[in-house]
């Protein structure tokens, strides 16, 4: 199945969409239950920094480890990939006879695909933990690392237990499927004479691991069979029980909300086991690398060795929330799972995935390993576009075409031209959309007669009284979409007293290109880009209305400009006194009151929230009291992404629907915003749903009401 | 106000459904008369019983924690003896004694007793917070998919 057929699949899974939208919701509460009282950024922190590591330094911990683990005889074996670690522990399987094997959960067995390996040398490996016991029966594979079967509901639960049992389950009866499994499996702990448990955490200097289950399932595998294996990636070693105890702190929390797994469980060496003739266990550790031991001096992929696995980074993510980790997936799911499959699997098959991001950065907020998921996301999609091509038209337009402003400019002229027929009756947007059906879910604003650069002359300013001065990027949206906003920009800063420039030529900010992976060309737009930025101490401010822009400004300017020493420095510049709109009123301390009785919701645009770092929410309520009216997940995505919302149009279309539903339910008369094109996501939402709900940029209705 | 580490161990501890029972260290005795439990471990009182345990499991057992946590509501449970190990996986029911002055504040004081009892060539501790749980149908909570169906803690304080 390809990629596309996979995403139609999943949107059409009512199951999925159910069970994915319940567990979203519901997880993001009990997460901030979790951690209330705690500091998440600074227990991040130092678990980040404790966890960078090179690889002489991990092989460092590895030797301590090794050395305190064997001196009660326990086994290390250096597994070079999954076939070796495939291999060794089938030996070990083999030589005790066995023909069951008890195995709790192990996402580095699945990295691996130990089962199909076992299973093919005629061995009986049995999940023991509820969801993979699941999957297992069913022969599926997980399509969450922390809850493998969510993508299940209880009557197909009761309809495969009903198969393999031949017993009588009533459909809904979730306790009785947890009773047979209980069972079943607790023949299997007695029957195998190996149980196969991966490891949470491996302390280097006392030679111990730390496994968390909630079902104890681990302590039954770890603790019956008279023979151990340990399968673990070289990541999940620490220096010592502090360092243990802080994954233990987080992980939990992180993963389910919980703010403790049930059991966890310390085991170092060899101990008592009646079952073992010796008397005691037999215990080996097999370290995997797979390629790891590499990727701890990569410059940007060591970070990803920092997961700790939680399943956050799944959890809050958009657009996992609408396919699960069957389709934004391979092995390893969701953001994560997108950059391990390119470090461990397939490279062809993360290319694929990497483009499933809309790159809404809640996964790097939510890690609480600090890794800045999308940023890694991002620089491996221009990696592995780079290798496996864009599509002609896309690097046209991001290389011929935005990259050079002049035939841009021509290019939204003709357009502006062209939808002349379809421009519907308030004259800002189109009445029919140029775009197939299936992509059709929203009413398009049309290009704009006049370019904002156009209509910045005509604006009427007071000239006199303007004491401070800044500098207005507008960015595409505003230029060829959205002057009006722009220009209310302009009228409420100069009634300020606060003059504002712009610049002479408008050049894209490069955005784009980079998120389609095209680097070159976002690299060549943020050049050109430069040419018209001013010197920024000139300024008050660098302003942006769209926080995209300035997150692209804030970011990737001087991430992209490394080579040009003069440009590196300009952009480092501007990244500083970047800000939006709204922060620049509430840095002025200008004391606002709007004075009607409307009501209204803010969303807050992902690179506002996440990017330049602020939510407009606290500002909007002080300034508008009780009218204001908060918006429930106002922080998540409104499925925009630019050109994400036409190639990934059902998965846009299903987060849009969501964002709609909440605003619906905040009975607001108007949504503010600060972004243009969530503006332009969301009130064509509404639109097309004949909803009579206002969509305003910020600076438009400071505008129209102060 | 703040809360005593005794007061936040119940907090947590009751937010797995765990039940409490406050005893003197003197009614440990009689308690263990009146509820016959399979197994018995309990080191400070040099009070032991030992039995079966095979794939049937058992009723009930009973073993002293080495410490508390309070901000988790966990028991530190020393599991080196195979026999404990088993009783505590195995057990429909579990009691666990914890005496009130090794109830420790933060996971990281546990660090300095995981340190210590890891010097030995091998060694198994167990952090238990309530009975054994599953959310992975449909996420619905439901208790004793493998281990214990309840859980108590007998909270004592030391010679009384
Ligand atoms: S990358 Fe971070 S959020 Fe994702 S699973 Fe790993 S630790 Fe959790
Ligand atoms: S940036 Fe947003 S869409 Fe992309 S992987 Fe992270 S959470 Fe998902």
């Amino acid at each position: 199945m390809n990629l596309d057929q996979k995403i139609r699949n999943s949107l059409n899974n009512k199951i999925l969409y159910k069970n994915l939208k319940n567990f979203a919701s519901a997880y993001k509460i009990s997460r901030k239950n979790a951690f209330n009282g705690l500091d998440f950024d600074q227990l991040v922190a130092d678990l980040s920094s404790k966890k960078s590591r090179n690889r002489a330094q991990i092989n460092e911990l590895f030797e301590l480890f090794k050395q305190n683990a064997t001196s009660s005889g326990a086994k290390v074996y250096q597994a070079t990939n999954a076939v070796d670690a495939c291999r060794y522990i089938t030996e070990i399987c083999k030589k005790h006879n066995t023909e069951y094997i008890a195995k709790s959960k192990s996402m580095t067995s699945e990295e691996i695909k130990l089962n199909e390996y076992l299973e093919k040398e005629g061995l009986k490996p049995i999940e023991t933990d509820l969801g993979e016991w699941i999957l297992q029966i069913a022969g599926e594979h997980p399509s969450h690392m922390v809850m493998p079967a969510i993508h299940k509901s209880r009557q197909q639960v009761a309809e495969i237990f009903r198969r393999y049992t031949g017993e009588d389950i009533a459909d809904d009866d979730i306790d009785k499927m947890v009773k047979i499994a209980r069972k079943y499996l607790r023949d299997y702990y007695f029957k195998a004479t190996v149980g196969i448990t991966g490891a949470n955490v491996a302390v280097a200097n006392a030679g111990a691991i730390g496994i968390v289950t909630n079902e104890g399932n681990g302590r039954l595998t770890s603790t019956v069979p008279p023979v151990h294996i340990v399968l673990l990636g070289y990541e999940k070693l620490v220096a010592d029980f502090d360092e243990a105890l802080k994954v233990i702190k987080l992980l939990p929390k992180a993963a389910t909300g919980q703010i403790i797994s049930t059991y966890v469980t310390w085991i170092k060496g060899q101990n008592s086991s009646h079952k073992n003739p010796h008397g005691i266990k037999e215990t080996h550790f097999v370290f995997l690398d797979n390629g790891r031991l590499d990727f701890f001096d990569h410059p940007i992929l060591k970070e990803a060795l920092k997961c700790i696995r939680c399943g956050s980074c799944a959890n809050i993510c958009p657009a996992y929330e609408m396919v699960g980790g069957h389709t934004f997936g391979h092995i390893y799911i969701g953001a994560i799972g997108s950059i391990l499959t390119r470090m461990y699997h397939d490279e062809k098959t993360a290319h694929e995935l990497l483009k499933l991001c809309i790159g809404c950065k809640a996964c790097s907020k939510f890690c609480p390993a600090g890794i800045d998921l999308q940023s890694i996301i991002s620089e491996l999609n221009i990696e592995t576009t780079e290798k496996f091509g864009l599509p002609a038209a896309k690097k046209f337009i991001y290389r011929k075409v935005i990259a050079n402003p002049s035939i841009f400019k021509t290019t939204m002229k003709i357009g502006s031209f062209l939808q002349i027929p379809i421009i519907s009756k308030d004259k800002i947007h189109l009445s029919k959309s140029p775009l197939p059906k299936d992509k059709d879910f929203r009413v398009l604003p049309s290009i704009s007669r006049e370019t904002f650069s156009k209509i910045y002359p005509k604006i009427d300013t007071n000239k006199n009284s303007m004491n401070k001065k800044i500098f207005f990027y507008p960015g595409c949206a505003v230029e060829y979409f959205y002057p009006y906003m722009g220009k209310a920009l302009v009228k409420v800063l100069n009634r300020f007293g606060v003059k504002v420039d712009i610049p002479t030529k408008q050049v894209c900010c490069g955005l784009p290109a980079i998120h389609a992976g095209d680097g070159n060309a976002g690299k060549a737009t943020i050049s050109k880009n430069l040419d018209y930025m001013p010197d920024p101490s000139n300024y008050d401010a660098i302003i942006v209305l769209c926080p995209s822009c300035g997150m692209a400004i804030k970011e990737d300017f001087p991430k992209h400009m490394k080579e040009d020493y003069t440009k590196l420095n300009l952009s480092n510049k501007l990244s500083e006194k970047i800000i939006s709109f709204r922060e620049y009123l509430e840095k002025l301390g200008i004391d606002l009151k709007i004075n009607n009785n409307v009501k209204v919701t803010y969303h807050t645009p992902c690179h506002q929230g996440r990017g330049l770092g602020s939510s407009a929410e606290s500002y909007l309520k002080a300034i508008l009291g009780e009218n204001f009216i908060p918006l429930k997940d106002s922080d998540v995505c409104c499925g925009f992404g630019g050109s994400y919302s036409i190639e990934f149009a059902g998965i846009s279309k299903g987060i849009l629907d969501k964002k709609i539903e909440n605003i619906i339910q905040t009975g607001a008369d108007i949504v503010l915003t600060d972004c243009p094109g969530c503006v332009m996501q969301i009130e064509g939402g509404l639109l097309k749903k004949n909803l009579d709900i206002k969509v305003m940029h910020i600076s438009t209705f400071l505008d129209s009401y102060i | 106000m703040n809360k005593t580490p005794l007061e936040r161990f119940l907090k947590y501890s009751s937010m797995v459904s765990n039940e409490h029972i406050f005893l003197k260290e003197s009614q440990i005795n009689s308690y263990l008369k009146e509820t016959r439990f399979n197994y018995i471990n309990i080191p400070s009182l040099n009070l032991f019983r030992d039995c079966v345990i095979d794939e049937n499991g058992i009723e009930s057992a009973i073993v002293e924690a080495e410490a508390g946590i309070s901000e988790t509501g966990t028991a530190v449970v020393m599991s080196e003896d195979e026999k404990l190990r088993l009783a505590t996986c195995l057990c429909e029911e579990l009691t666990v004694i914890l005496y009130t002055d090794k109830i420790f504040n933060n996971l990281e004081d546990i660090a300095p007793i995981l340190e210590a009892n890891m010097r030995k060539e091998s060694n198994y501790i167990a952090f238990i917070t309530g009975a054994s749980r599953t959310a992975d149908i449909e996420r619905v909570l439901t208790i004793g998919v493998h281990g214990p169906v309840r859980m108590k803690v007998i909270l004592t304080e030391r010679g009384e």
